[in-house]
């Protein structure tokens, strides 16, 4: 099966045929931008599941929180969630009106058999780095002409012209991605804690504090604390001394650098600086945990 | 005389894949594209004739001419729109079986959608600005306008068109068309066919406007430049299929009528070979 959509009215447990996978880690509350929502308004909760197929989802009516993966984001009628193949992901409804939304999963075997690969790949460089898209009113009215075409195509044998309305319906979407680029960079904080470990990641061999990715980003030192606390569960700083230990450990592990080397590559100030919070992180020192980790593995 | 159609037709200057007709009033000599062409009639009309068939346009219609067709077109106080694709537009979009089928019926006739109702929103939408994002997915419509004219097809299959050439003329034309791989000349066709060499030269200027000759060499120039932008036989070799004398010969009549040479027409037009090879 290549192509399913649904048009459902409340169920949603029977939404995706093809889950491989349930998880049973449900959070206990979900943050949303108007504040904290309680466990007993989650009424309706899918299984959080996975396909190999990419789920483009629509609400039409009602409230949703979407899970995808480690976040979660609130779905407003006209709100689009993308979802990538393999992303656990689960949907909760929150509203007491009917939720009427459009959900299809389509794989790129499908679209490779009508679209050359450059455009397929096209097609799904969307899914990259985004998870909700709140389409204009006109914009949603297209959408679902398209989704009613779409639900009539697929009755038919071998899903008859299933390809042209996925098409238009992923153009429509990446058109309005590139359209309000700038628009869509600037509001969402989800992206910039992404962007940040993104920055993180890539420049923790430089001296970089916190301050650097306040300068960087544009964000105040203890929104981006708030952000991270919020995201992942720990400070930007605690965060960036985890990644330059961990570097550390490889590269004593691995190569015969020197302390001083090794202190400069992951970006530590100084070898004291290194030595310090290597010892009271790992409980041990640098070279001590060198020549442990040397011994045992001679022994092995 | 070039019998190469370059759709701008309105503005012969400005190489542009869409133009717009505004009381537009001219008549071509027989022509021909390397391109697809899509005419879509708004007012006024428009003639389009091939050498079996002529048909008229009225409001609401809308023709596909394929490439290598040769044609006439006669513009009177002509409102619509045109616009040209080339094969390897939708061989670069689309996987090469579903372009090939996509693109399969629309060879050696016009294509014609009466009163398209569905087809002015998809034309609308292919000719819009083309630096709106959305120009980057035209192809989803244009492929959406192709089917609807293979299904209308099956419907219009038994619409009679108007022939104006008399049976000597087409009898003669098929004649050609069948035998282009050898030299052809006015003594043989008669010998052939039975008319005197006198009266195929009359018929053919009166009708035509032509002398015999020059509609063989018009005729073999269309597939060699067929040969040149969907195979990649060399020159010699298509000089031999297509019945010329000399490759001199060729290259110097083919410049006459192209204003390039078969090399540099080649260059400009052979992508979509390129495509279908990779198989």
């Amino acid at each position: 099966m290549y192509v399913k959509n649904v048009f459902h009215d409340t169920k949603v447990d029977s939404l995706v045929s093809e889950s491989f996978g349930v998880f049973d880690q449900i959070p206990k509350s979900v943050a949303t931008s108007n504040g904290e929502v309680s466990e007993s308004h989650l009424i309706r909760l899918s299984y959080p599941h996975y396909h190999d197929n990419y789920e483009i989802y629509m609400l039409i009516s009602g409230r949703c929180q979407v899970f995808i993966g480690e976040q979660n984001f609130a779905l407003t009628p006209g709100t689009v969630s993308l979802i990538k193949p393999y992303v656990p992901h689960r949907y909760a409804y929150t509203s007491d009106c009917p939720n009427l939304r459009f959900v299809f999963n389509v794989k790129p075997d499908y679209l490779q058999k009508y679209y050359s690969d450059k455009v397929v790949k096209d097609f799904f460089y969307m899914f990259d780095n985004r998870n909700t898209i709140k389409l204009t009113n006109e914009e949603a009215r297209e959408f679902l002409e398209l989704a009613y075409e779409l639900d009539e195509e697929y009755a038919k044998p071998d899903f008859g012209k299933s390809f042209l309305p996925v098409a238009d319906i992923i153009s429509l979407i990446s058109n309005h991605i590139e359209s309000n680029l700038t628009a869509e960079n600037s509001d969402s904080t989800k992206s910039s804690v992404e962007c940040m470990v993104e920055y993180l990641n890539r420049n923790f061999s430089h001296p970089i504090t916190v301050d650097t990715l306040e300068k960087e980003f544009f964000i105040g030192k203890r929104t981006i604390n708030e952000l991270f606390k919020r995201e992942l569960g720990t400070t930007p700083s605690a965060y960036l001394r985890d990644l330059r230990i961990k570097n550390a450990v490889f590269l004593l592990t691995k190569s015969e650098f020197t302390n001083r080397k090794i202190s400069s590559l992951c970006g530590f100030s100084s070898k004291n600086h290194f030595y310090q919070s290597f010892t009271q992180h790992m409980k041990v020192s640098p070279s001590e945990f060198r020549k442990k980790f040397k011994e045992n593995f001679i022994i092995k | 005389m070039s019998i190469f159609s370059d759709l701008s037709i309105s503005e012969p200057n400005k190489k542009t894949d869409i133009c717009q007709f505004k009381n537009e009033t001219r008549s071509t000599g027989f022509c021909f594209s390397a391109d697809y062409i899509i005419i879509y009639c708004e007012g006024g009309t428009a003639m389009i004739s091939t050498i079996s068939r002529t048909l008229i346009l009225k409001n609401g219609d809308c023709i596909l001419i394929p490439p290598y067709l040769l044609h006439k077109i006669n513009f009177e106080n002509f409102c619509g729109t045109g616009f040209i694709f080339k094969k390897s537009y939708i061989y670069t979009n689309y996987s090469v079986t579903f372009a090939t089928e996509l693109l399969s019926d629309f060879e050696d006739r016009i294509f014609l959608m009466e009163n398209c109702q569905k087809g002015i929103s998809l034309i609308a939408k292919i000719t819009a600005e083309p630096d709106l994002p959305a120009s980057k997915y035209k192809f989803i419509t244009l492929a959406r306008l192709l089917l609807s004219f293979k299904s209308n097809k099956i419907q219009n299959k038994n619409k009679s068109f108007a022939v104006i050439y008399s049976k000597t003329v087409l009898k003669i034309v098929d004649y050609i068309n069948q035998n282009l791989s050898k030299q052809l000349s006015i003594s043989n066709i008669s010998e052939q066919i039975g008319f005197s060499q006198a009266h195929i030269s009359r018929t053919f200027k009166k009708e035509l406007a032509l002398s015999p000759t020059e509609f063989i060499s018009m005729l073999k120039i269309i597939e060699a430049s067929k040969l040149l932008s969907n195979t990649n036989l060399n020159i010699k070799e298509i000089c031999e299929q297509c019945g010329f004398a000399s490759n001199t010969y060729f290259q110097s009549l083919f410049k006459k009528f192209a204003g390039i040479t078969p090399k540099e027409y080649r260059n400009v037009n052979q992508t979509a070979t390129n495509v279908e090879n990779r198989l």
